[in-house]
């Protein structure tokens, strides 16, 4: 199987449901490069993230004046993959609905005129798809990655917590400040096969994160991630981790598919030193 | 002579809430400073002086009233201008707060609750900086 590379626009998916003000704003700070979806009402935002396959939530819970922390809460529960980011102005109202939605695990909360400043706030939206996934894998990876220079480890980062911003080998070459043949060799020597198989999990990460919410068809997902076709997701996946997208997203928990991505990642190594010794 | 802005060192695990509070506290004037853990608040403590605590009770790695205790020995000011917050008040808390004989400010609170308190406790910090 190879993995070549697939042109995957680095774009990130918002649904929002804002004051005028802060709506304005958000529309500044994604530019035409991201998509942001708009409701005009608490049903709306609700209908907004069924239909859509999103990557971040921007809501500000006291919208309307009256704090609705139910239902963002509720939206947490179904999609427990959609990162919700709390964008308000401080105030009292808000100040106690950001006490209790940080109470049920939301936490990511922008400010207004404090740390909404475009290029931040950007990459806040841009960082936080699929984080705790990214975290876990970049933990599993530690022994690799501490064999590897510096900048490559930041590379490596950046390539999970913001898997859209690279399609291919040499995306990560460049973020690592690299050339391409330099990367493969200390790749190769911490442990990890190839930058692309670490493109590849990458991606393959984010699109677990979407298959585990229910509801969510594995075609919406493949083309979310920058397949083609669900039939190459399911090709990739099965190669990496040994299961199909079905079955990852029914039978594997996060922390196994950490572990079966990593160990898929350094895999072809191991064989290739077994390979080596035989022939040696 | 620049007057010195009061130092106000919230201590909190949930980013979100010390991000919030210090905005607050800026806005309302003072200096805020954050920590989410224990040992980081105390190596603030070391390192500058502090006009006011605000602890949560509750903190990862040292309960709230350890950390009074030992940022009251280094900075003795502290004793009597710590408040202490807590988003769930058990009789255990309850005890531990009464042995401080610091007050308590309930999660979720108004801000305007927590910037009186500060402004409150402001004259003695300026009293004694003078």
């Amino acid at each position: 199987m190879w993995f070549y590379d697939i042109p995957i626009r680095p774009r990130v998916d918002v649904v929002a449901y804002l004051p005028r003000q802060l709506q304005s704003h958000l529309t500044i700070v994604l530019g035409s490069q991201h998509t942001l979806i708009t409701a005009g009402g608490w049903d709306e935002l609700r209908a907004a993230v069924l239909q859509h396959v999103t990557d971040v939530l921007v809501v500000d819970p006291v919208v309307d004046g009256t704090p609705r922390v139910d239902v963002i809460e509720e939206i947490h529960r179904q999609f427990p993959s959609l990162p919700i980011v709390i964008y308000t102005t401080l105030s009292n109202l808000s100040m106690r609905a950001i006490h209790n939605l940080g109470r049920k695990g939301i936490e990511h909360v922008v400010l207004n005129r404090f740390d909404d400043e475009r290029r931040r706030f950007l990459e806040l939206l841009e960082r936080v798809p699929g984080q705790t996934l990214s975290d876990q894998m970049l933990r599993s990876l530690a022994p690799e990655l501490a064999k590897l220079p510096v900048t490559m480890v930041r590379a490596v980062e950046q390539l999970f917590r913001s898997p859209g911003r690279f399609r291919n080998a040499q995306d990560l070459s460049a973020a690592a400040g690299t050339i391409l043949r330099t990367l493969y060799r200390q790749l190769e020597i911490a442990g990890i096969h190839s930058p692309r198989l670490l493109v590849a999990s990458a991606r393959l990460l984010r699109a677990y994160a979407l298959l585990r919410d229910p509801g969510r068809q594995i075609k919406e997902v493949a083309a979310k991630v920058g397949y083609h076709s669900q039939y190459q997701l399911t090709q990739h996946m099965r190669t990496l981790t040994g299961h199909t997208p079905r079955t990852v997203r029914t039978h594997i928990e996060p922390e196994q598919f950490v572990t079966l991505l990593a160990a898929g990642v350094r895999r072809s190594v191991q064989s290739r030193r077994i390979h080596g010794r035989s022939r040696a | 002579m620049v007057a010195q802005l009061t130092h106000v060192l919230l201590v909190d695990d949930e980013p979100a809430i010390c991000k919030a509070l210090a905005l607050a506290l800026t806005r309302a004037g003072f200096r805020a400073s954050t920590a989410l853990s224990g040992e980081t608040a105390m190596s603030i403590v070391r390192g500058e002086h502090v006009d006011v605590l605000v602890v949560d009770l509750r903190i990862p790695d040292m309960r709230g009233d350890t950390l009074f205790e030992l940022a009251s020995s280094i900075q003795p000011q502290l004793r009597a201008r710590t408040l202490f917050t807590t988003g769930d008040i058990t009789e255990r808390a309850q005890e531990l707060i009464e042995a401080c004989r610091c007050p308590l400010l309930r999660k979720p609170f108004d801000l305007k609750d927590l910037i009186d308190w500060v402004r409150g406790v402001q004259p003695m910090a300026d009293n004694q900086s003078a």
